[in-house]
């Protein structure tokens, strides 16, 4: 899925083309994270996912030329599948160097959950865009939540510092975000905010 | 039934719509055809899984610095506009030049050896009492700025923010780099900072032209807060890497180790002048570069190396192609031990494990060849290289002892 970025897809494509590092900048800010969680949700280390995300951006540079007139999600299907092979290999290499037989884990299990691995990463995306299409400032509480990993009383208690504006960020951010649990966790949020008034 | 259909129709149950009888079938029909669909699907409304989604696409430091390893990969195809070249792996990398490719083959290799040594080599450090050696870490980031009144500031137990103002120049520490914004001068007077990297750790700055510096462990660099006249003039010891800022009306100089010196207008390369090695090395990857000691002086083209003889006895200066990957590979945090000799090896990690080297009966003739990750611990490592026949002995003090 595209993502929103300040170039027309197909242009972003032709810069980078052109070896313009600034546009494979953008490009490298949205799919090394993506590529690195969708690696370690098969392989289960998360560093050598990195790796992996890592060298299909290496490789998706290398041929950037091919890719000059493709649309973003071509490029998005070279470097998923690029990740989904390493880790694919990784597998069975390791499973052959324990003694099992390749043929235990080749075929349809991976094909499987190589394929519902893509769907989880795909999913969790749209919820990311969700968050990043809100006001800066809701975007933020958000961003205290999961990413600085502040309990709700701390945000609470930082946020006690403006209530008029908790009041409206409250209604306002409960208006925009739609997925379950993120309206869960903010109402629990509010709620507690709500009691230190 | 396409992977984004099914991924939209999940979004949209997550937000609590209804779904149409089609996109229900679908989910279902997803549902039943795997078991681990119904797994993904329960994490999906799992709120640890989407914690943990979020925090690794929201991490602006983690990216940028994959991003600066992603540079030092392609740096070789951007200076040779290697452009619709099929990467491939190649199985002999001293014949070709290295491409991204190969690194992070040797990297699976080093990996795999690891692996492979690791129960022969466990046993082995076990054996001579090594275990204790888990417990040293590889560098990491971190320097002492030493401001022009003296006063130090250790840069590793420092939040970002604002270190210091001197005449008008802001220093500020962002994400392990250093940034000089210049701002209106105070006085005429020039001012001093000196940068300097301990053994076991490696730093960024931004000097006030834009330049970038990276400094590897056991370094130092002298820089003015504001360059003012008509050069820019800094001084290195130890290993260095520059991106020089353009500006041809006020030529980039730096001196080295007080022996040699580097004349730049724009350009990039790095500079290894260890006071324990024999010789001082300039690299140039890419511009040009004018390098001079008191008896001879030469001017580089992008891949050429120019190498100083140290102390007295030094005289003319000695050129020659290398593979600019090897020179690179510390500030791509690797270390490339291809055609090295053991005492150039335990140099290497004497100054990045901050260790003491003892060889116990003269040293070993070995050469190497890979490249492994410098961000292993030194028990790792250690196995490495007991792979390749060296041996080993920790001590107090840590002092590592090189055996026969």
């Amino acid at each position: 899925m595209p993502e929103k970025i300040p170039y027309d897809e197909k242009e972003l494509l032709i810069h980078i083309a052109d070896g313009d590092t600034s546009a494979m900048k953008i490009l490298f800010e949205i799919y090394y994270p993506r590529l690195s969680y969708f690696g370690s949700t098969l392989i289960h280390d998360p560093q050598e996912a990195q790796d992996f995300a890592q060298e299909a951006l290496v490789s998706f540079w290398q041929r950037r030329e091919d890719f000059r007139y493709s649309s973003l999600q071509q490029a998005e299907a070279f470097l998923f599948t690029v990740v989904r092979n390493k880790c694919y290999n990784l597998i069975k290499h390791e499973k052959m160097k324990a003694g099992k037989g390749a043929d235990m884990l080749s075929g349809p299990a991976f094909e499987e959950e190589a394929e519902a691995r893509f769907i989880q990463e795909d999913v969790f995306n749209r919820v990311y865009r969700e968050i990043q299409q809100l006001p800066a400032a809701q975007a933020q509480l958000l961003k205290m939540i999961f990413v600085e990993g502040l309990e709700t009383d701390e945000i609470a208690q930082k946020l006690a510092i403006t209530p008029n504006n908790v009041r409206n960020q409250k209604a306002r951010a409960l208006e925009k975000i739609r997925t379950l649990v993120l309206r869960k966790r903010l109402l629990i949020l509010f709620l507690l905010v709500f009691n230190f008034f | 039934m396409g992977h984004e259909y099914i991924a939209a129709v999940i979004y949209k149950y997550l937000q609590d719509e209804s779904l149409s009888d089609e996109e229900q079938l679908a989910l279902d029909q997803w549902l039943a055809k795997a078991k681990i669909n119904g797994s993904v699907f329960e994490r999906l409304q799992n709120e640890s899984d989407l914690k943990a989604y979020l925090q690794q696409r929201m991490d602006p430091v983690g990216v940028e610095e994959a991003f600066d390893t992603f540079k030092g990969a392609v740096y070789a195809d951007n200076r040779t506009t290697v452009i619709a070249e099929r990467p491939r792996v190649h199985f002999l990398p001293r014949r070709n030049r290295a491409t991204a490719a190969a690194i992070i083959f040797l990297l699976a290799t080093a990996a795999y050896l690891l692996f492979q040594y690791g129960n022969n080599g466990q046993q082995k450090l076990a054996n001579a009492g090594m275990h204790a050696l888990a417990a040293i870490k590889p560098g990491k980031q971190g320097a002492i700025l030493t401001l022009s009144n003296g006063r130090q500031v250790v840069l590793d137990s420092l939040g970002n923010g604002l270190v210091a103002t001197q005449n008008g120049t802001n220093v500020v520490l962002e994400n392990g780099k250093l940034t000089y914004a210049r701002g209106q001068a105070t006085t005429a007077e020039v001012l001093f900072n000196t940068m300097t990297t301990p053994k076991g750790r490696q730093f960024q700055l931004l000097l006030p032209d834009g330049t970038r510096v990276w400094l590897n462990a056991a370094s130092t660099l002298s820089y003015p807060t504001t360059f003012t006249g008509g050069e820019r003039r800094v001084s290195i010891t130890g290993e260095a890497y520059f991106e020089v800022a353009k500006n041809a009306g006020m030529p980039f100089k730096v001196t080295i180790n007080d022996q040699a010196e580097i004349e730049v207008l724009g350009t990039n390369f790095n500079v290894n002048a260890y006071t324990d090695e024999n010789s001082m090395h300039t690299t140039l990857l890419d511009g040009s570069v004018r390098v001079t000691n008191a008896h001879d002086k030469t001017v580089l083209i992008p891949g050429q190396q120019a190498s100083v003889g140290r102390g007295k006895s030094s005289s003319g200066i000695k050129v020659q192609a290398v593979d600019i990957d090897r020179v690179m590979a510390w500030k791509n945090n690797l270390f490339d031990f291809e055609g090295a000799t053991l005492a150039e090896v335990m140099n290497q990690i004497s100054r990045w494990y901050d260790m003491e080297i003892i060889y116990e009966k003269g040293i070993p003739s070995f050469e190497f060849g890979g490249k492994i990750r410098r961000d292993l611990t030194l028990d790792n490592l250690l196995k490495f290289l007991e792979g390749a026949g060296v041996h080993f002995r920790i001590e107090e003090g840590r002092r590592l002892i090189v055996m026969p």
